[in-house]
């Protein structure tokens, strides 16, 4: 009897435990089941009401592949570095080969730059197909679509300009595949440029008079475009209408670091580099020309990172890191149009660019900048004999103008490309400060990864992964 | 999760509702008795006694008495087991209702074959049952506590096959830890940590607020006074019961227990001196003159001198504000402005021991303070533990064990960083800066720096930024035995491991001036709570089938891993004040929730043939929370036997051969990916717009949903020997383990804008390798005793496939993954030919062609190249060893004097040697390649080779022969302890890092600034092992 009570307590046990294993192994997707509520899933980006989250998106990646972050250089320091606008004054190797003008293909940073700038095409791509599904007619929604396409216009301009010849466009599609692009030529990238900027235009001009701004934004963009065409009447054609205060910013805030003015983080805050002077023998005198279009100031005897460097910073766009960064203004469309006008051998160009640096409005104290005094103007220009002169110096006016906000390598490279100056006539170049000389490069390399995974992307040993290293 | 704590309470509740249920069955008998030394007749303690047909077992007390009751009437084997002495079967008739009397008399021998090791399932089980090779760390006899100041240090070089490379020498700072090499490319290679049968959180790099290279590490929370032994368990083979997260090994600690018998009282303390071995070297400066046009020309390095850009005035004359001499200048070695001092330690500690048979307790505790050789390099640790064992009655026991810390630990900004003491001092001027020293070379108005990196700034002022670690953590456990049935018993394991981290960062405002938002101020307050519960319940049945033994058991285990925290930071700190709330701008917050559940269930069957064949099968079936939602169970089989074959009757007798013992297993284990790899995310930011700050989102994670665990398949096999009469033993291992479904972190087309990486099953690994262990008691007379140990451990790691379509990747700048290759191995161009070709007494990159995109000077008449580099790749050296080797003598002398040591010997390893090659950039340019033009031609050929981009001259061999530590132990005779009024009285004094022998041109072979990476190895200025010596007392009562 005992026996028999053991056996059956026995196999009550064993029925007890297997029975609590099998109600576990039944629901054991409720067992493993976890909330993740840190971060948003993809999926929430879909319908009307997400529409002012993706336009934002748009914006906030855009300001981070252009402009920089507290953590992330922007496009504006990184060629501003492989030209006359900034000078390496501390140790990172991966950028060192940038202020040398010799990039090896393995770079971190300059990896990471291109990255930012692919995110913020895919989220425009992203945004466009999604206004493009759930957006209205509305004027708000018409002003943010000409917007993302101002942003997604000015994005194929900075890989055109920055990039070398077959920069790929790729991106992941709404079903989760991985859809790679096939390398553009600087032409086709300037091309799509133009077809987002007259996109840009239309919904510009479908969202009323509230769209004054991003229409002129985007006229200012299809002339860069087509400057680096060659285009140039069609450029000054697509300017000819667009005041000189307008202005196109990303702004920056203290809110956030990924907010920060990069040119700030990087010039002020990590002393990475400074502004330059006469770089490679070529270049600009941007520290001591005291020009207030940029106001290069250095304090005391204070240096860059290494040590050694002097500090110059160019107080105009960095008097702190909420001073916001052009994209476009209504300057620009002006230099573009004397551009055009030098080429024709019309001494116009000269009373444009004089009349600019007449208008001290135009190169007014920053808001930021405490105790800043009101500047006077600048002294006008003399009439130069020859075109390539009278084109050097609207160039040159561009590089005060336009400084620090990555359009100087456009005007380098349009240089070699359209009017065949030799690379190191406009680049820096001879002796390199830090030993040795200074290199070929006219731009920067696809980043090695690219390789990895894109079928279409072939490496060969002349040109890396790009179709060409020339300008 | 509110489920998973069901599961939890579910388990401990089964276990004790089924022991609710049973009841005695008739009158039970019992064993006792007596365990001494056969040659000296002294008790034994921590004899294990085993009836090894039930499975059950009982310990011996101090004095060697044991009791081993609810025994059934029958004749029985039972089994005298202790480490150290052969072991011994004496048959035993049990009657109903009445004791038995057995002594036993145990003979000493190198044999380990009935060594008991804990399994998965928190049973005990012998070595000889195993097929697998199961190391056994003897912590409390065997290890020499004064050298030991952390757990990694407890591991290092003694066990084949555990690589652990105590990469740096801050204090507090981890190591890192590898079993039979690294299986996975893209997850973590660590070990599983077990505490007392419960999983532990043992995250190698446990912070959040980085420093510049080194990182605390939880492995090293255990505090090696606690420790009684420590197993490691190698591969799949051996771990596959464990399941997910085994795969890399098992390391399972069991801390130490009371003592049957009246209460001990054992006490310590120790002091020692903590010193820096390096010398660091010189910084250069050399100013010369433009031949052209008589300027002068600062860092005229012997590169800008073949291009002629000036000319070294190597005998120049002093003037009054420069001189063109070539200068050296060393901060780190110059007294009066070096950081680095001589450190110390002290720990203080007790603990008290004892109990019946019913119960027995241990108690203790530590207080371990330590000061850096950098001034703001400090650890507090206060340690208790309670651990305590009750056997109610015959058929149940409980152990429980509980373990708190509680410490707080100060950490230099170092290394690769800006502030770094040790950095600033080997990027720093070839000249002293200060007033009224030569000028040249120096800042302008830069008086404060004295030749550091940093220029005004004097390195001292970086010590005001203060990181700390504040942690409190509580780890515990319950195992839990019924015996049913004589041949049915229970085990309930159940525990927590709740860690409280406090992450802090404060730069004062107003004292770093090297930008704005550091003259700002700062503060950074990142707090976490990262629990790990574990809930196994397992049912096992011993029975005979066809006359075998079989032993039967089920298990079902739940672990939640559940990481939470906060991170904290704002800019511009009222001055005075040192907290979040006093911060102004650039405000940042963000949360982290983490939670990792994995649900599994054991089948388990063994078969012993005799008491010497044993052949054992089963699966382990895991799913996690982090599979991809498609992925299911993953099941991971395994078998082993184990075959003592000196025991069978036919086995031919050898006087010379005592035992010897086969043994083979297969395993498969697994590894899950991480939280959110499976799945796609956006992270939240902020944009602002005319509108004001806008929320929007950006790519975060790109996830892969059809993501799998990796299954790591292991076969080994191998033989023990006990020789000379159980004087020498020799054990050998052969694995060979393949991952298969690794986890590779593809890089992502830069072009497709998402996260730099993807997840996908798609890599395969390979490891094999060769581990042999001698231990001989080589001399064994009254007054001088000389024992051997040496391990041997061979290592060949190979990436098998990275995927179809994928490349090699890199990771960094000369690391990669290759097919064919070791996993993270070294790569770069080589250099085929150098020299100084012209005989001008300086190498040059002149006229060089452009190679890896780096340019060279060209000079027009100038000398042909003279260092002439490779355009391919090419391997150059695996990270991890090929080849370790370690020596243990221990020599005792008049049985109170005792001799110890531990040689560590690497071979096959590479490093980076950044710290020379970085030196050589242009910028700081202070190394002595290029500054002196007296260096060898070799060296300025690694100087040069530096400019020209290839990081070929620097990547080192880190073969080495070290003296890990040594240690003296002077035990007072029992006259003199009596004398005092004590019982045991030990004076120990050990040091470690005594000496190193090595071609490695840097500090140290070991040194990593990425200690705790996954692969990342690179000796980039960071502060190097240092060397310690360590006095200490112990007092028994």
């Amino acid at each position: 009897m005992q026996r028999k009570n053991l056996v059956r307590r026995v196999a009550r046990a064993v029925v007890a435990v297997t029975g609590l294993t099998a109600v576990v192994s039944c629901s054991t997707d409720e067992i493993l089941s976890v909330e993740d509520i840190d971060v948003a899933r993809p999926g929430a980006l879909v319908g009307a009401g997400a529409l002012p989250t993706v336009y934002a998106a748009v914006l906030t990646d855009f300001q981070v592949a252009y402009a920089g972050s507290s953590a992330s250089e922007g496009h504006v320091n990184m060629t501003g570095v492989l030209t006359d606008e900034f000078l390496y004054s501390e140790t990172f190797p991966t950028r060192v080969q940038w202020d040398r003008r010799s990039m090896e293909p393995v770079n971190g940073t300059t990896e990471g730059v291109f990255r930012n700038l692919m995110r913020a095409n895919a989220t425009a791509d992203l945004a466009a197909r999604r206004f493009a599904e759930f957006g209205s007619a509305t004027s708000a929604d018409n002003l943010r679509r000409a917007e993302i396409y101002n942003v997604w216009g000015n994005i194929y301009l900075l890989a055109a300009e920055t990039w070398c010849s077959g920069v790929p466009f790729s991106r992941i599609s709404d079903s989760g595949e991985l859809e790679y692009g096939k390398p553009q030529t600087t032409a086709q990238m300037f091309a799509i440029a133009q077809a987002k900027f007259d996109s840009a235009a239309t919904f510009a001009t479908a969202a009323g008079t509230s769209g004054a701004t991003q229409l002129q934004a985007s006229a200012i963009g299809k002339g860069r475009a087509l400057m680096n065409l060659g285009q140039y009447a069609a450029a000054a054609t697509a300017v000819a209408g667009v005041p000189v205060t307008m202005r196109y910013d990303v702004l920056h805030s203290a809110n956030s670091g990924r907010q920060n003015n990069g040119l700030w983080t990087f010039i002020v805050n990590q002393r990475r580099w400074v502004v330059a002077n006469n770089k490679g023998g070529t270049g600009a005198p941007f520290a001591t020309g005291n020009d207030p279009r940029i106001r290069p100031f250095r304090s005391g005897t204070t240096t860059g990172f290494d040590g050694s460097t002097p500090l110059f910073v160019p107080n105009t766009l960095v008097a702190d890191r909420t001073v916001p960064t052009n994209v476009a203004r209504g300057v620009e469309a002006q230099l573009i149009l004397a551009e055009v006008a030098a080429r024709n051998n019309d001494v116009g160009y000269l009373t444009i660019l004089n009349t600019l640096r007449a208008n001290t409005s135009l190169y007014a104290c920053p808001a930021q900048l405490a105790g800043c005094v009101a500047p006077t103007a600048l002294a006008p220009l003399t009439l130069a004999a020859t075109t390539d002169a009278r084109i050097d110096q609207v160039i040159r006016e561009r590089g005060f103008w336009l400084y620090g906000t990555s359009h100087r390598l456009g005007d380098f490279r349009r240089l070699i490309r359209n009017d065949t100056r030799t690379p190191d006539s406009v680049f820096p170049s001879g002796a390199y400060p830090l030993g040795g000389t200074y290199g070929s490069d006219v731009n920067f390399p696809i980043p090695q990864p690219d390789e990895a995974g894109n079928p279409n992307v072939v490496s060969s040993n002349t040109f890396g992964l790009c179709l060409n290293r020339g300008a | 999760m509110r489920i998973g704590r069901w599961v939890v309470t579910g388990l401990a509740g089964a276990i004790l509702s089924v022991s609710a249920m049973a009841q005695a069955a008739g009158r039970l008998g019992t064993i006792q008795g007596k365990v001494t030394d056969a040659e000296s007749g002294a008790p034994i303690a921590e004899a294990q006694l085993a009836i090894i047909s039930l499975q059950r077992g009982a310990r011996a007390s101090d004095q060697g008495v044991y009791r081993l009751g609810g025994l059934a009437a029958g004749t029985y084997q039972l089994k005298a087991i202790r480490i150290g002495y052969e072991a011994k079967s004496i048959p035993v008739t049990v009657r109903a209702g009445e004791v038995v009397t057995v002594d036993v008399t145990l003979k000493k021998s190198v044999t380990t074959l009935d060594v008991q090791v804990v399994t998965a399932t928190g049973e005990t089980q012998r070595r000889r049952e195993q097929g697998t090779n199961t190391s056994t760390i003897s912590v409390a006899e065997d290890v020499p506590l004064a050298a030991q100041t952390n757990f990694s240090s407890v591991l290092a070089s003694r066990t084949a096959g555990v690589n652990v490379t105590a990469a740096g020498g801050s204090t507090g700072t981890g190591s890192r830890i590898r079993i039979r090499g690294a299986n996975s490319l893209s997850l973590s290679n660590d070990p599983l940590l077990i505490i007392d049968g419960v999983r532990v959180n043992s995250s190698s790099g446990s912070t959040s607020i980085g420093v510049g290279g080194q990182q605390p590490s939880r492995f090293d929370d255990l505090n090696p006074d606690d420790l009684e032994s420590v197993e490691i368990i190698k591969g799949p083979a051996g771990v596959a019961l464990y399941g997910l997260q085994a795969a890399n090994g098992v390391i399972q600690v069991r801390t130490k227990r009371g003592r049957n018998g009246a209460a001990k009282w054992s006490t310590f303390a120790e002091a020692g001196s903590i010193s820096d071995p390096t010398t660091y070297p010189d910084n250069y400066w050399q100013a010369g003159v433009n031949p052209t046009s008589g300027a002068r020309v600062s860092q005229c390095n012997i590169d800008l001198q073949a291009q002629r850009g000036c000319v070294a005035r190597l005998s120049g004359v002093n003037g009054a504000t420069f001189s063109d001499t070539l200068y050296r200048f060393n901060p780190l070695e110059t007294p009066e402005i070096t950081p680095i001092r001589d450190g110390y330690r002290s720990k203080f500690g007790a603990n008290l021991s004892g109990g019946s048979d019913a119960i027995q307790y241990f108690f203790s505790g530590d207080l371990d303070r330590e000061q850096g050789v950098i001034q703001n390099n400090q650890a507090r640790r206060i340690n208790t533990r309670a651990n305590v064992s009750a056997r109610p009655n015959d058929k149940l026991s409980i152990d429980v064990s509980t373990g708190y810390l509680n410490s707080t630990l100060t950490l230099p900004q170092n290394d690769n960083n800006s502030f770094g003491a040790i950095s600033g001092g080997l990027l720093g001027r070839g000249r002293d800066c200060g007033a009224g020293t030569l000028r040249a070379g120096c800042n302008p108005g830069d008086t404060a720096s004295r030749g550091y990196f940093n220029a005004n700034v004097p390195a001292s002022d970086f010590f005001v930024v203060s990181v700390q670690q504040e942690l409190q953590r509580f780890t515990s456990s319950a195992n839990v035995q019924y015996q049913f049935l004589p041949w049915l018993k229970g085990v309930g394991v159940t525990g927590i491991d709740i860690l409280s981290r406090f992450d802090s960062q404060l730069i004062p405002n107003g004292k770093i001036f090297l930008s704005t938002d550091l003259a700002a101020g700062q503060r950074n307050a990142n707090r976490f709570n990262i629990n790990t519960y574990t809930s196994t319940g397992t049912l096992t049945a011993t029975y005979k089938l066809l006359g075998i033994a079989a032993t039967s058991s089920g298990s079902v285990q739940y672990t939640a891993d559940i990481f939470r925290g906060s991170n904290a930071s704002g800019i511009g700190l009222i001055p005075g004040t040192a907290s979040l709330a006093t911060t102004s701008r650039n405000f940042v917050v963000s949360e982290t929730n983490q939670p990792f559940i994995t649900f599994g269930g054991v089948l388990r069957q063994q078969l012993a043939f005799g008491d010497r064949l044993f052949v054992e099968g089963g699966v382990r079936t895991d799913r996690n929370s982090a599979f991809g939602v498609t992925t299911g169970f993953q099941p991971f089989p395994y078998g082993s036997a184990s075959y003592v074959i000196s025991d069978e009757s036919w086995f031919p007798k050898f006087k010379q051969l005592n035992s010897a013992r086969l043994r083979g297993a297969y395993g498969v284990s697994g590894t899950r990916p991480g939280f959110r790899d499976a799945v796609t995310t956006l992270g939240a930011v902020t944009v602002l717009t005319a509108a004001g700050e806008t929320p929007a989102v950006t790519v975060n994670t790109a996830g892969n949903s059809t993501l799998k665990p990796e299954k790591v398949t292991e076969y080994e096999g191998g033989f023990e020997l006990t020789t000379f009469g159980g004087t020498i033993g020799l054990e050998a291992t052969w694995f060979n383990r393949q991952t298969t479904n690794a986890l590779v972190a593809r890089p992502l087309p830069p072009s497709l804008g998402n996260a730099a990486t993807q997840f996908a099953n798609i890599g395969q690994v390979r490891n094999s390798g060769f581990e042999g262990t001698i231990r001989a008691n080589l001399v064994d007379m009254s007054n001088v005793k000389f024992n051997f140990g040496m391990n041997i451990a061979t290592l060949r790691n190979k990436v098998e496939k990275l995927g179809t379509g994928i490349p090699p990747f890199f990771l960094g700048a000369s690391q990669r993954f290759a097919e064919g290759y070791p996993a993270a191995g070294y790569w770069e161009r080589p250099i085929i030919s150098a020299g100084d070709f012209n005989g001008d007494g300086i190498v040059s990159r002149v006229n060089c062609p452009t190679v890896g995109g780096v340019s060279n000077p060209a000079v027009a008449g100038g000398p042909a190249c003279e260092v002439v580099l490779d355009t391919t790749l090419t391997f150059v050296g695996g990270v991890l060893p090929s080849t370790e080797l370690s020596f243990s003598p221990e020599l005792t002398v008049f049985k109170h004097f005792r001799f110890s040591a531990n040689i560590a010997h690497r071979n096959g390893a590479y490093l980076f040697n950044n710290t020379a090659f970085f030196r050589c950039q242009p910028n700081p340019n202070n190394c002595g390649q290029l500054m002196d033009r007296s260096a060898s031609v070799a060296e300025q050929i690694r100087g040069v080779s530096a400019l020209m981009g290839t990081r070929t001259a620097f990547i080192e061999s880190t073969n080495f022969w070290r003296v890990r530590e040594v240690a003296f132990t002077a035990t007072a005779p029992q006259s003199i302890a009596r004398k005092l009024r004590i019982r045991d009285l030990r004076l120990t004094v050990a040091g470690t890092n005594v000496l190193l022998s090595t071609p490695y041109s840097g500090f140290d072979p070991e040194v990593n600034s990425s200690a705790q990476a996954n692969y990342t190895t690179t000796d980039f200025l960071s502060q190097p092992p240092v060397r310690r010596w360590t006095t200490r007392l112990d007092f028994n009562f």
